[in-house]
């Protein structure tokens, strides 16, 4: 109930509740294998001149050789350390629970994010040597798509950098406590970075694979997963590129396991009669995908139903033949939960082509589309082929491109 | 007479609504803005809700304008017989406080309790207290854990980071530091200036 509340004040306030921080990108790079460039600002009156760069190479370190020693997917892992000799000075309100965190946040890190947008950030604590300060990470569900935050002493070892930023990406602890502070691995979980106090800084920093492994891999990989939209499970087509994410999602592109390929973001439009428009790449057969009646080309199967004045999108991808001569798209349909009636439209089979790229595209005029979905299936011995689309709404939010391999 | 119902539901739920976000954002702001003492923060550490816990310390101490408030409030606290409640004043103390805090601490390196005079020890070796040092150095080949750390750390780890430090010798096993303890502690002197111990 106050979450509805909250929502309904931010509405009337004029802010979008949930507001999304993006901190860094995921981006695919080969063949089940992505590349993470984490942001984050140090902060506060314990940073020193040389934090950022130590930090830096620690984490690349760290995380990088962890991801890459993954059997699948492979993760690069890129950290960006920025710093700053402001915002000494937090004044923390509330009580810290899981319910106010996004509020605590939202409120802490307001100046900050001013100053230093797409980044998460970590308050450094002057310390000493010796003097004992407890340092904490905000979130073991991820930052991906917000701004996570963190505190750290001055003096931080490698090892709990390297633990707290994990926190940041989405690592769990695995360890339990007591009342009195006393802690416990949780039973085979020895050795390993999410809940071992018994590492070695230097043997972490010079082969950190033997202290991070899968299951904390998969941890982040699940977060980030959450956090985009994104599928990260091995064995999808290749896709290159880098993907813009928003917080409102719309298209969905799976291949025919339901792997995530493509997610295509809009905001409704509110009722204003507001253009939507979703481009493909080039090919002459965007007449088809206009279509208000049935199309069928030498496959013979492909049809499509729309009906032009009710419904509000198209999507599709195509797959080409090696010689680049024949199309055999699978695509795409789509399905309006119109409150009037359900459109659908499905291409399933090819033709034949004269470029190496196709074209996708339509027009239409309509506001409050709910839900599309594409269906894509990768023949193996096609090529895949560009793709890209642009989705305007009203408020212009959601762009997306990529390539997928040859 | 014609009804006026759906006009009277309508206007019902208005008002329940218009009293919701009243009701929310009165208990937002107390929420939000009540202003929390230094007794209040301490007295309400909890081992078992950690999180809130420590946030609830640093709010003073990510707060430097606030650390002398903080550190003189919680040494009322040091003589407490409940161990969470002078965990969190001398954790508070150490993180908010300077060298003139040291007398408040110097009683707890004698404490019972090893984990909290260890982590006093911590503290006043940077603070000229000499007798932090043994302390330290009888925490080097311990196999506990310091309390509440995130993530878990070992609490030797004070020691092994304080000792080379302040005193610029590099010895590794508890027996070397003890060794050297044993020739020097009579001799011994604190420079503030350079924040080492020397002869
Ligand atoms: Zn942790």
């Amino acid at each position: 109930m106050r979450y509805i509340l909250y929502i309904v004040l931010m509405v009337i306030l004029g802010v979008l509740p949930g507001q999304v921080w993006a901190f860094g990108t995921l981006s695919n790079v080969g063949s089940d294998h992505y590349k993470v460039d984490f942001n984050l600002t140090l902060i506060g009156p314990g940073v020193g001149p040389g934090h950022a760069e130590v930090w830096k190479r620690w984490l690349d370190s760290v995380w990088d050789t962890a991801g890459m020693a993954n059997e699948c997917p492979k993760i690069n892992f890129e950290f960006h350390v920025d710093s700053s000799d402001a915002f000494d000075e937090f004044d923390l309100p509330g009580d810290y629970t899981d319910d106010t965190r996004t509020r605590i946040h939202s409120d802490a890190l307001s100046g900050l994010q001013e100053s230093f947008p797409d980044s998460s950030y970590v308050y450094v604590v002057d310390s000493d040597p010796g003097q004992y300060y407890r340092g904490w990470a905000n979130s073991a569900e991820g930052s991906f798509g917000q701004s996570g935050w963190s505190t750290m002493d001055a003096g931080s070892s490698a090892r709990t950098i390297s633990h707290e930023v994990g926190h940041l990406m989405g690592m769990d602890d695995h360890y339990s406590e007591n009342a009195e502070g006393l802690t416990t691995v949780d039973e085979g979980w020895e050795g390993n970075l999410a809940a071992d106090g018994r590492i070695n800084d230097s043997d972490l920093v010079n082969d950190s694979s033997k202290f991070i492994d899968a299951r904390v891999l998969s941890e982040i990989i699940e977060a980030i997963e959450h956090q985009t939209g994104e599928d990260l499970a091995c064995g999808k087509p290749d896709i290159e590129g880098e993907m813009v994410w928003h917080h409102d999602t719309g298209i969905v592109a799976t291949d025919v396991d339901g792997d995530l390929l493509v997610e295509l973001d809009y905001i409704e439009s509110e009722g204003d009669g507001s253009d939507f428009l979703v481009t493909g790449s080039v090919n002459p057969i965007d007449s088809t995908l206009t279509c208000t009646s049935s199309i069928c080309n030498s496959c013979g199967c492909t049809t499509c139903t729309i009906d032009k004045a009710t419904t509000g999108y198209v999507s599709g991808i195509a797959n080409w033949s090696e010689d680049g001569n024949t199309l055999i798209t699978t695509l795409n349909w789509l399905e309006s939960q119109w409150p009037q009636e359900t459109v659908s439209m499905f291409f399933s089979c090819g033709g034949s082509a004269t470029q190496d790229t196709a074209l996708l595209s339509s027009t239409f005029i309509q506001s409050g589309i709910i839900g599309t979905s594409w269906e894509v299936e990768f023949p193996d011995d096609v090529a895949q082929k560009e793709f890209s689309s642009k989705n305007y709404a009203g408020t212009g939010i959601g762009v997306m491109n990529f390539h997928t391999n040859e | 007479m014609p009804t006026k119902t759906p006009q009277r539901i309508a206007a019902f739920f208005v008002v329940i609504l218009i009293f919701g976000i009243g009701v929310y954002i009165l208990s937002d702001y107390f929420r939000f803005n009540r202003e929390v003492t230094v007794s209040d923060v301490i007295e309400g550490f909890d081992g078992s809700d950690l999180n809130n816990s420590f946030y609830q310390l640093d709010k003073y101490i990510l707060s430097p304008s606030k650390h002398a408030e903080a550190a003189q409030n919680a040494t009322a606290y040091l003589g407490s017989s409940d161990p969470e409640i002078l965990f969190a004043a001398v954790y508070l103390i150490v993180n908010t406080g300077d060298a003139l805090y040291a007398p408040y601490l110097v009683p707890l390196l004698s404490h019972d309790d090893v984990l909290l005079r260890t982590v006093v020890a911590g503290r006043l070796i940077g603070w000229g207290e000499m007798a932090s040092i043994p302390v330290l150095i009888e925490s080097l080949d311990s196999d506990l854990m310091l309390p509440y750390a995130d993530p878990p750390r070992r609490l030797s780890e004070l020691a092994q980071e304080a000792l080379p430090y302040y005193t610029k010798q590099d010895y590794i096993s508890r027996n070397e530091w003890q060794q050297w303890w044993s020739q020097v502690k009579e001799q011994l002197i604190w420079n503030a200036s350079t924040q080492q111990y020397g002869l």
